[in-house]
């Protein structure tokens, strides 16, 4: 997964400086030192989750489509249990038949 | 003129029961194949091998879990399980058995891989994936169970 950091940053730049102009020029000062310092941390923790969410969704995906695979194996046996009904069912209906005409002889 | 009539009438008795044996005994429905206890023997056997594989998993330390370590039972459970598919798709009409089985040897190769990319094993995905194998190893032998016991069946 691509993160680009810079670009995040600078929109939690805009919306943090938005929110301490009330406050005067030097707590939007103050607050921009704060912030400018923390950017290093804030960007290796959000690279290190970054990742691991993207591999935990990958892994996600991967475990759901193997889900898809077992659940169709289960349709598989639930097609040979027509398959078996419905040659039975057949066959013992020819087997009636040829009982009804043997029984003319 | 009446053993005539007696004549024609024994005649075409005659032919619709012959023509109902052919029909019943040449043509008599076959859409699956017959049950096979050498093939449940078969699915219970590399069902064995694997779920001793994912306990000998499951009783190693993750530190220890390190793809060396089990490659060689890998390497002989997927022979086994590649004997289960030719021996499915040896039979007539085993589409979905054979199907099956390719299923499992497809998951089993995918989480072999994937063992081998990470050299490890998440403690959490070795009880989904042997709940998993259970799941279809089980879907197999229901197949095999509910099919008939003769060809006639």
């Amino acid at each position: 997964m691509d993160l680009n950091f810079e670009e995040i940053f600078d929109g939690m730049l805009s919306v943090f400086g938005n929110n301490l102009k009330e406050g005067g020029e030097e707590a939007l000062t103050y607050g921009q030192k704060v912030l400018a310092e923390r950017k290093a941390g804030l960007e290796n923790i959000s690279k290190v989750f970054a990742k691991k969410f993207a591999d935990l969704l990958k892994q996600y995906e991967s475990e759901l489509e193997d889900e898809k695979t077992t659940l169709e194996s289960q349709l598989l046996a639930g097609e040979v249990i027509v398959k078996s009904t419905a040659q039975k069912a057949i066959n013992e209906a020819m087997d009636f038949l040829v009982g009804a005409i043997k029984k003319l002889i | 003129m009446k053993s005539i009539h007696l004549y024609f009438r024994q005649s075409v008795i005659t032919s619709v029961i012959l023509l109902s044996a052919i029909f019943y005994y040449g043509c008599s429905v076959n859409l699956i194949a017959t049950y096979d206890q050498t093939a449940v023997n078969d699915i219970i056997q590399a069902y064995q091998l694997v779920d001793s594989f994912y306990q000998k998993l499951s009783n190693t330390p993750e530190d220890q879990r390190d793809y060396k370590t089990f490659s060689g039972d890998y390497e002989k459970i997927e022979s086994s399980l590649r004997v289960l598919v030719l021996r499915n798709s040896a039979r007539t009409l085993n589409k979905e058995s054979t199907e099956i089985a390719k299923n499992i040897l497809g998951l089993w190769q995918k989480y072999k891989n994937n063992h081998k990319e990470s050299n490890n094993y998440d403690s959490d995905l070795i009880e989904i994936h042997r709940n998993r194998f259970f799941e279809n190893f089980e879907a197999m032998t229901v197949a095999e169970n509910s099919k008939p016991r003769t060809k006639e069946q």
